[in-house]
């Protein structure tokens, strides 16, 4: 009883953290073109036409349809953004709940207690997990994963999960094509502790996973006009695959306003590089805690033949347990696949690695002859990671941008209430000035002119900004969150 | 243990042994291979280059050319790049030493320069320009593609708009994705800075800056100017 009350305690911080995070970051995020394509893609399958593909990746490849289908019952109920970015946070905390409560039961407090701890602190987890994007459902998926996988590599009847275990991982590569190395790794981990199941059960497996991408599959072959089709390739590409790697792990690259394939991440200043410091040094201490796992996972299996691997029990460690930590490290290992093949990765590829990385690491902690070394340093990334973190989310909360999801509409009220007609609102920031709105009202307000709003960071970073302003504008007294406004109405 | 290592050693020396025989045949390749990668066309605002004996020696890690012009694409806007009109050199030989970051070394006869005049507004320290924008997307296969690379460029003779500036050694490398380092005669260092509002060149003296097109198109009523 008292375990249990422990247990539910656990996991009501748990989801108190995240309840805070997305509540304060929710809101600060943007809409952009990938978002507005999925939503329309997901009505069209709610009015009967089902699509085979969905919108373009960046590497001109049609994406996979399944997200689309995944989505669209969520869209039947509404297509807020707030709604469908909260969506996403929501299955993140149920995913990571559903494995916590399996950790629990199989391991203990302690492991969950870890488990949990990282999944509410780590930079990339909680970011992406902040809004409406295809591979950002991964991570939900990845907890059922590793759930069907600890059955099936621990449990009797095998058979089952197999199907269960490889319908899932199909529905994670068409949210991220890249997330293929799984298959090989997951089968890998069968071979290993002799759990693939009979031949006929591979062979009806290979059509289920042929019927789950033939909508792809047959666009792609008969439909799709390949001479005007253009793709970029993503291999051989560059070796940036282990910088984005630890990039992950640390989440530096948040620590800049502008990244790729986001819209933003956070604007640090003027604390750039102390956090850059500290998660760079949060990154290498999970690496080394990493290449430990994988020296420990590999230095266990003996190599009898081809066919005929052994595992060496571990002293001391539930071979349960070793399996599982080996099984994970192994998928952890197969991301050298996007090394070796030169693959060009960003961090929101390595999603797939959300919980695998806390349960891996959790579990490293764990063992009895590594817990004295392992918990502090572990302790250490998360209390690094969770600083960052949380700091973020009330940076975003305290200085949204007036384009933001859960912002637009509240400053367009505000300048419909306090401008006339004939005013226009401009945002003035690092990349330049950019037309935002003319005010709709009709009533008899004062005319603002043409506003230019800038953020107070924005104004203290930029020499250009400031010149910009003082040489065309003057300041004036209206305010919206961290906004200094100015207005070509030198009177305002 | 000792079967890798052997596998290894085996397997470079062999590499080594067939660059080594083939390195008349390798080297003529390169040197066909880059004539024809400069001599593609990329269009109207890509500068273009004439050249004439560019030789790619493999053996030696060099390349040489009695004269390799960059001519500049003439669109009559303010982009930066026509802030050149083009840029000559002419006896000339580089070399390319291996270390942790790439070192060429440039020695050449002669390198002539015509840049355009600017007009600059002056804002506290800053000097502003107000003839030529900035294009982030030109820099950033330079400052992206080069990042490990140190080029020394010694000139006897350094001619910028027909002014024969005499013996010049100038450097620059990579200090990191933002900043490019300009060494010049190994005294006076300039600091050329990536940001989004533009290019900020740091001199000693005094700071000048290059709006991106953007700020310039909002700011600007631009200047023309000649050489």
């Amino acid at each position: 009883m008292f375990t249990d009350k422990r247990k539910i305690a656990t996991m009501l911080m748990f989801v108190a953290l995240c309840l805070l995070y997305y509540t304060l970051t929710i809101p600060s995020n943007s809409i952009w073109e990938d978002q507005i394509l999925a939503i329309n893609i997901a009505k069209d399958i709610l009015e009967g036409n089902f699509p085979l593909h969905g919108y373009k990746h960046s590497n001109g490849m049609y994406s996979f349809p399944a997200f689309y289908y995944f989505v669209s019952p969520l869209v039947y109920i509404s297509d807020e953004p707030m709604f469908l970015y909260g969506s996403v946070a929501f299955l993140y905390i149920i995913g990571v709940l559903l494995l916590a409560n399996y950790i629990y039961k199989k391991f203990g407090c302690f492991e969950c207690i870890f488990f949990l701890l990282f999944s509410a602190t780590h930079v990339w987890s909680l970011f992406f997990a902040s809004y409406f994007w295809n591979p950002n459902y991964i991570p939900f998926f990845m907890c059922l994963f590793i759930l069907s996988l600890a059955k099936q590599i621990n449990e009797g009847s095998s058979v089952k999960y197999f199907h269960v275990s490889g319908i899932i991982l199909n529905i994670i590569v068409q949210m991220m094509p890249q997330t293929i190395i799984l298959i090989p790794s997951f089968v890998f981990i069968l071979f290993l502790f002799k759990r693939l199941p009979s031949f006929l059960n591979q062979i009806i497996h290979v059509f289920i996973q042929l019927i789950l991408v033939y909508p792809w599959v047959h666009y792609y072959l008969f439909i799709l006009d390949w001479e005007n089709h253009k793709t970029t390739g993503k291999f051989f590409k560059n070796f940036s695959a282990i910088f984005e790697y630890m990039n992950f792990l640390g989440g530096w690259e948040l620590t800049s306003e502008y990244i790729d394939y986001a819209f933003y991440g956070t604007n640090t200043y003027p604390f750039t590089e102390f956090f850059d410091a500290l998660l760079t040094f949060s990154s290498i201490l999970m690496m080394i805690m990493i290449i430990f796992s994988t020296y420990l996972t590999f230095s266990k299996i003996s190599y009898i033949n081809l066919f005929n691997l052994q595992i060496k029990p571990m002293n001391g460690i539930d071979l349960e347990k070793q399996k599982l930590f080996m099984a994970l490290s192994i998928i952890n290992f197969s991301c050298v696949l996007f090394f070796i093949t030169g693959m060009h990765m960003t961090p929101h590829h390595y999603q797939f690695l959300t919980p695998l990385l806390a349960f891996n690491l959790t579990l490293l902690a764990s063992f009895k002859q590594l817990k004295k070394i392992i918990t502090p340093l572990l302790l250490l990334c998360i209390l690094m990671q969770g600083s960052f973190s949380y700091w973020r989310a009330f940076s975003d909360y305290r200085k949204p941008y007036i384009t933001d999801i859960g912002y637009s509409d509240q400053f367009s009220r505000y300048f419909t209430d306090n401008c006339k007609v004939d005013s226009a609102a401009y945002i003035l920031d690092p990349m330049g000035l950019h037309f935002f709105q003319s005010s709709k009202s009709d009533h008899d307000k004062t005319s603002c002119g043409k506003l230019i709003l800038v953020l107070r960071d924005h104004y203290s970073q930029s020499e250009i900004i400031r010149w910009l302003l003082e040489k065309n504008y003057a300041k004036t007294d209206m305010k919206f969150k961290d906004y200094l406004i100015w207005s070509s109405n030198k009177e305002l | 243990m000792k079967s890798v290592l052997f596998s290894i050693v085996f397997i470079v020396s062999g590499l080594l042994s067939v660059i080594i025989i083939y390195s008349d045949d390798l080297s003529e390749k390169l040197t066909y291979n880059l004539n024809r990668n400069l001599n593609v066309d990329w269009g109207d605002d890509h500068p273009k280059f004439l050249k004439q004996r560019l030789n790619v020696d493999l053996l030696d890690l060099s390349v040489s050319w009695d004269y390799f012009n960059i001519l500049f694409p003439n669109t009559e806007t303010a982009l930066i790049l026509n802030a050149l009109s083009n840029i000559q050199s002419s006896g000339c030989i580089s070399k390319i030493s291996l270390s942790l970051n790439f070192k060429i070394k440039i020695i050449c006869n002669e390198i002539r320069i015509n840049l355009k005049k600017n007009k600059w507004t002056k804002y506290n320290k800053l000097h502003i320009s107000r003839t030529f924008f900035f294009e982030r997307r030109v820099f950033d296969d330079l400052y992206d593609k080069q990042s490990n690379f140190v080029v020394n460029i010694d000139t006897t003779n350094l001619v910028i708009n027909k002014i024969n500036l005499g013996h010049h050694v100038i450097e620059y490398s990579f200090v990191d994705k933002e900043n490019m380092q300009l060494m010049i005669d190994d005294g006076e260092v300039v600091i050329l800075t990536k940001k989004h509002e533009g290019l900020n060149i740091h001199t000693v003296d005094s700071d000048y800056f290059f709006l991106n097109r953007n700020y310039f198109k909002n700011t600007m009523k631009r200047e023309i100017t000649d050489v």
